[in-house]
């Protein structure tokens, strides 16, 4: 329950915004919300640094995944193998 | 890792997109590096009896991707030309013979801060495969594949708010990890 109309956020609503903002998914407001509480919460001022870092990080890695479908096939396909050996 | 057994059964949730993204590195060529982590994992179960336990899973898988993306460039070498090959067997003392560093004319500038990314790229990896699968499933989903929050709720018939609660402790253990193992 997060009341749209309250300036003032606690630091749970702080660090919901700032793991949104990640992925630009946080409002205009949500994001002016936040600068005002990182004014007076250093603890949530230092958490939103760390967690650009780690964006940033990720974006460099430039991290690759397998297609969803393929790994499940191929878990199919070892699972079988493995049950025919035993 | 004191485990000397092998679980082929958990090896797609734990190792595949860390042999991918190895693999991705070295072959630049997404299908061609799926293909090879499913032929590294099936050569893996039928040589299981081989496993003696001495090294972990993982670092055992990667010794079986490396002689198949070395086949993959012996295979593909004349029509490739000057194939990037960056692998290194220094470590690996019965194919010391392999020391093959041919990098493409074009990575040469770059060569390092690819290296480098690469290195990122595995720590994350690994970094990842420690956490609860689920998180891990949800961050590869909202980070990696770039999903959209509603469509990754409906997959896994999760609330948004949900989503962030995982998300959060996704990003909370990484940036540890992350604090560990890279900076
Ligand atoms: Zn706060």
């Amino acid at each position: 329950m997060h009341s749209k109309n309250t300036l003032f956020i606690d630091c749970k609503e702080a660090v919901r915004i700032c793991d949104k903002a990640q992925y630009d998914e946080a409002g205009l407001w949500e994001k002016f919300k936040l600068r005002l509480h990182h004014a007076y919460c250093s603890s949530c001022r230092k958490h939103s640094v760390k967690n650009g870092e780690l964006t940033k990080l990720c974006d460099k890695a430039n991290l690759k995944c397998m297609d969803p479908a393929k790994k499940k096939a191929l878990k199919d396909e070892i699972r079988s193998a493995c049950s025919k050996e035993s | 890792m004191p485990s000397s057994k092998l679980n082929p059964e958990l090896w797609v949730d734990r190792y595949a997109d860390y042999l991918f993204n190895y693999t991705i590195s070295r072959v630049n060529d997404p299908v061609m590096a799926e293909d090879l982590v499913q032929e590294t994992f099936l050569a893996g179960l039928r040589s299981a009896k081989g496993f003696k336990g001495d090294a972990s899973e993982r670092t055992w898988l990667i010794a079986i991707l490396k002689r198949k993306i070395i086949d993959y460039y012996r295979k593909n070498n004349s029509a490739k030309g000057k194939a990037e090959v960056k692998i290194n067997f220094s470590n690996n003392e019965d194919e010391g013979d392999w020391l093959e560093e041919k990098v493409a004319d074009q990575f040469d500038i770059t060569a390092e801060d690819a290296m480098e990314n690469e290195e990122l790229a595995l720590i994350i990896e690994d970094c990842l495969s420690k956490l609860p699968p689920k998180q891990a499933a949800v961050f590869r989903m909202k980070t990696i594949q770039g999903m959209e929050t509603e469509d990754i709720c409906k997959e896994l018939k999760i609330t948004p708010s949900n989503l962030w609660v995982i998300i959060h402790r996704a990003r909370t253990s990484l940036m540890s990890c992350l604090e560990e193992n890279w900076f």
